[in-house]
């Protein structure tokens, strides 16, 4: 049984970060310069390679004017990038997010490192262009990498916008998405109809179903695959944190619950990058730990779904 | 519960602590408007022992202009940087104030019947007095909610007004029990449980109006 058993991941991570600030551990745990690469993963539309852990910004970026949240956020980014961290999701649904991505961005050196990714949300098709301006300078970026029509929202109209984007150079990548598994049937006719290179759905230890035909269909189609959700919108912890882990998690270097559920989600072979989202610099190393050392195979991963299902 | 595939935490795009910091820099950014709208408060409170008619007047125009002050200045200044729904806040709130201010004009009696005024003074004097007094002692003096800056206190004081005064109760509580009902809902969601006095606003209010028409009172 592993030595994590039985303890939360809010304990866990505050005794350990009270440990390193009262000097009962070495500083340098956590220091950047010792931390090798997370995994990366292909974007099969162009071979391009991106780390598998990014970041979500719903609700946890969406902080206003609160500077000292706003100031929490850059030191949370900077130990993104410093993990090696690229993909940041975010949307214009998210109310303040998008401004505060780009206020840290701005806070910070590492625009040369950045996915970014964001979304056109609107059901007025002629607004859509007027958004994505709107988020180039709140995000502080003359080019996306990404843009994504949030939950296929007049995605025809917008889908013509952005490939014209793309056309024209204006954006690298072009993606649609769903969330909590809804309109999985929508987004499988456009996946086989339209040159898209990403999908963004809900993916994770409990909610599966995306396996039996998106991700296939993803694979077939050559599209990336990005997981939102990937704690259930922390409902996994709510559910198992107080579980033990079993003792076989520490052979795929899972130290906690956190690393446990993510690792489950980046190890499948379809999906792209996970998207996490958290307000706490302890929780973001922990989800970039995730990315490192060894990850679950085939047989691994049914047993993380049968050790679920057994608790 | 589900709406549409999504449980109410989905709809949640800030956190408790976010929101209530919008409190904190709205009371920062208007004091000392807190003193001005404290004093509006004592006279709306003798506004409703007295029975002047231009008393009354007066105090109906500012019961109904304090939906308009909180609108704006809660909803649309603060609220809207983190919820882009506020913009529909600040447009019902503005109706509501029109509504209050056209539907108000003639009703200057007070109702009688003891529950009736035993209610109407409870709502007015938790809205008014109680709700800044156990905001500020729950979460600190900067966090209080005051009437006709924040929706709440303005939300219950009004019901009180609306119980005591109005003729049309049942069309002036439609947009109040709206906003009660999508606040609450998400008040219960994020842990705002001060907001859920709002809830019992409403219930009072719902009951002393049953009691009012079956001629209890």
């Amino acid at each position: 049984m592993s030595i994590f058993s039985g303890i939360s991941r809010r304990k866990l991570l505050s005794t350990a970060l009270a440990a390193t600030t009262a000097g009962m551990v070495p500083t340098n745990l956590f220091a950047w310069e010792k931390i090798p690469p997370i995994l990366s993963k292909v974007i099969p539309s162009t071979g391009e390679k991106i780390p598998a852990i990014g970041m979500g910004t719903w609700i946890t970026f969406n902080v206003g004017k609160n500077q000292s949240a706003r100031d929490e956020r850059v030191r949370i980014l900077d130990a993104f990038f410093k993990y090696g961290g690229a993909m940041i999701d975010s949307s214009p649904m998210y109310g303040s997010a998008e401004e505060v991505v780009g206020y840290c961005l701005g806070k910070l050196d590492y625009k040369a490192q950045l996915f970014s990714a964001t979304k056109v949300w609107t059901p007025l098709s002629f607004y859509g262009k007027s958004q994505i301006n709107s988020a180039h300078k709140l995000w502080g970026v003359e080019k996306f990498d990404l843009l994504q029509i949030h939950n296929l929202l007049s995605w025809e109209s917008h889908l013509e916008t952005l490939l014209q984007m793309k056309s024209e150079k204006k954006l690298r990548y072009v993606g649609i998405t769903t969330s909590h598994g809804l309109r999985h049937g929508e987004m499988e006719k456009i996946m086989k109809t339209q040159p898209i290179d990403f999908i963004q759905l809900t993916y994770n230890v409990l909610d599966r179903e995306p396996e039996n035909r998106l991700l296939p269909l993803a694979s077939e189609k050559k599209i990336a695959v990005i997981a939102n959700r990937p704690y259930q919108r922390g409902d996994l912890f709510s559910q198992f944190s107080t579980k033990p882990l079993p003792n076989w998690a520490t052979d795929i270097k899972c130290k906690s619950w956190a690393q446990f559920f993510l690792k489950f989600v980046i190890s499948h072979p379809d999906v792209t990058c996970a998207i996490p989202a958290t307000s706490q610099l302890a929780h973001m190393q922990e989800n970039m730990d995730a990315g490192l050392g060894e990850m679950p195979d085939a047989d691994i991963r049914r047993k993380m779904t049968e050790y679920i299902g057994s608790l | 519960m589900k709406i549409l595939g999504h449980k109410l935490s989905d709809f949640l795009m800030f956190s408790q602590e976010i929101y209530r910091d919008q409190i904190v820099t709205l009371n920062n950014f208007l004091w000392p408007a807190q003193i001005i709208a404290f004093l509006f408060s004592i006279f709306l409170i003798y506004s409703l022992l007295v029975r002047s008619q231009t008393v009354r007047r007066a105090a109906n125009i500012i019961y109904a202009l304090s939906w308009l002050s909180a609108g704006v200045l809660f909803h649309y200044t603060a609220y809207s940087p983190v919820n882009w729904l506020a913009f529909v806040y600040v447009l019902f709130f503005a109706l509501q104030s029109i509504l209050m201010l056209l539907l108000l004009r003639s009703d200057l009696r007070l109702h009688e019947g003891n529950l009736n005024r035993i209610c109407a003074f409870c709502l007015s004097v938790y809205g008014f007095l109680l709700h800044p007094i156990i905001t500020a002692a729950l979460y600190g003096g900067t966090t209080t909610e005051i009437w006709g800056l924040h929706p709440t206190p303005t939300v219950i004081a009004s019901l009180g007004l609306i119980l005591l005064v109005s003729r049309q109760a049942f069309v002036l509580s439609i947009i109040p029990f709206l906003y009660i009902f999508v606040e609450c809902t998400l008040a219960w969601e994020l842990g705002l449980y001060e907001v859920l006095s709002m809830a019992g606003a409403a219930f009072l209010f719902f009951f002393t109006l049953l009691c009012r028409k079956y001629e209890r009172l």
